[in-house]
């Protein structure tokens, strides 16, 4: 039982070192690829890493974020604060993965068991597949705002909420005049007609002020946790505000590069953002998930996790 | 850091902790939403004299109703300290300290932004555990809110609270048996 206990915790453990070590490789064959197609000009590898390894990476990480979460979700009693919190997250998780698995429906690529039956179909589903598929990113956003705010609550309630510094007001208000800008140019332009707006597009228009949402909650998280130190649950929190940061550099930088701010060198740059966003997200639950295993964990193993870990 | 300037720094930032909770009060009087805070109203409930605590619970119902479970608690405490014939005496004294404690731990959270305390004198088990589940810091904290003779058999009631919100009431029982047993 002992033993049990123990193995799935070392799991648990190694996971956001497997993570990294991944991510790790990932942005070096992404550098690798960004390199070659600065020196040749042909985007045949950057394409490549985008659509094997880079696809892979971000359905795997969703998916390990989905079974963590739910797990922790398990783990929490009926009436524990942090259990709808937990419940959210993995919804989150839930609503990442499928839009992580109808864009792969969208790629030309191997991996997508679409192509392997050619035809007017396909191409139609296809096409539907890129046009839904960033429709669940609000979604995503949404339940992981819900559940932050439980998180705040709970912070609130042990009277270690942090205060906003300086820089995160500055952070802050630069997301915000990025999503005024936005609104401004897209949605309230004189030359953009009513007609023109479908239900994708509105949903589609939710996520910049989701994400000034999330980057508040975020950072008063990160305050709060930061202030602890650099325990386990703070590690998780932190990892949730790395991963939302993430999130605001990568979809800031998709935007420079639609205009054209964005030097050549810094536009792959800005697309492996989304590797680190992703990672950080599967991360967080796997700190919080060792924390409550490591807890439930009888005494005398729980000192031998803590001494492996050391070694 | 030598040792002085950390204690320089730490009684300026409690001088500026004292500030902010004198504008604390001094703005409960007025804005509503504003709540004297914790600190005030324990104490308040110890019995100390503040004119802008009781303004302010003249008109605050969520206040008002946490100071009289304060006071209410302070009041039974006392009461059977003074009637020592009585057996659960030492009993309902060992709860009330516990439930100062539990207090003083909050507050001292409260306060993790504000300035970093220096090293502990002692190290109880449970610093351990608040070290590996939330960081060295609030460790720190909460075992310079302590006292120290009393080591993990007190803090344990004081910090399950913490330990319940973040990791459920299951892991928080599980993590308490365990410390209070390698306490005993």
């Amino acid at each position: 039982m002992k033993v049990d206990f123990l193995e799935d915790e070392m799991v648990v453990a190694r996971l956001p070192r497997i993570i990294l070590l991944t991510t790790v490789a990932l942005l070096a064959t992404g550098f690798a690829a960004g390199v070659a197609w600065w020196q040749t000009g042909n985007p045949v590898w950057i394409r490549f890493v985008f659509s094997y390894p880079g696809a892979l990476f971000f359905v795997a990480t969703s998916a390990v974020q989905l079974w963590l979460s739910f797990r922790c979700a398990r783990l929490f009693s009926v009436g524990d604060l942090l259990r709808p919190a937990w419940v959210l997250i993995a919804l989150s998780a839930l609503a990442r993965l499928a839009g992580d698995i109808i864009r792969l429906f969208a790629m030309t690529s191997r991996l997508n068991p679409l192509l392997l039956f050619p035809g007017e179909f396909t191409r139609a589903v296809m096409v539907k597949a890129a046009e839904y598929g960033p429709l669940l990113n609000p979604v995503y956003m949404l339940f992981l705002a819900f559940g932050l705010l439980y998180v705040l609550r709970a912070c609130r309630q042990n009277g270690i909420v942090g205060r906003l510094a300086g820089a995160d007001i500055v952070l802050i208000g630069l997301v915000v005049a990025y999503t005024v800008n936005f609104f401004a140019g897209a949605v309230f332009a004189p030359g953009v007609a009513a007609p023109g707006r479908t239900v994708q597009k509105i949903l589609s228009w939710t996520s910049d002020p989701l994400l000034c949402i999330l980057l508040f909650q975020a950072i008063l998280i990160r305050r709060s946790a930061s202030n602890m130190g650099w325990g386990l649950i703070a590690r998780c929190w932190l990892s949730f505000t790395a991963a939302i940061f993430a999130t605001s550099v990568g979809d800031i930088g998709l935007w420079a590069w639609s205009r054209g701010y964005l030097p050549h060198s810094l536009q792959a740059a800005s697309w492996f953002v989304w590797f680190l966003a992703s990672a950080a997200y599967a991360v967080g639950p796997a700190y919080q998930l060792r924390a409550m295993l490591h807890a439930t964990v009888p005494d005398d193993a729980s000192t031998v996790s803590e001494e492996l870990e050391m070694a | 850091m030598p040792r002085h300037t950390e204690d320089a720094n730490n009684s300026g930032g409690s001088r500026r902790r004292k500030q902010m909770k004198q504008l604390q009060l001094f703005a409960s009087n007025y804005i509503p939403g504003i709540h004297p805070g914790m600190e005030n109203l324990i104490r308040w409930a110890d019995g100390e004299r503040l004119p802008g605590v009781e303004r302010h619970l003249a008109r605050c119902a969520r206040c008002r109703h946490h100071a009289q479970l304060l006071r209410s608690a302070t009041a039974s405490a006392n009461q059977a300290l003074a009637g020592s014939e009585s057996a659960a005496a030492p009993h309902v004294k060992r709860v009330f300290e516990n439930l100062q404690l539990q207090m003083k731990t909050w507050c001292s959270l409260r306060a993790l932004s504000e300035s970093r305390v220096g090293e502990p004198r002692q190290a109880p088990r449970i610093a351990g555990a608040l070290a590996f589940y939330f960081g060295k810091e609030a460790a720190r904290r909460i075992e310079h809110s302590a006292r120290w003779d009393d080591g993990d058999a007190c803090l344990i009631p004081a910090t399950k609270p913490l330990f319940s919100a973040f990791l459920g009431k299951k892991a928080a029982d599980a993590l308490a048996h365990k410390l209070a047993g390698a306490a005993s």
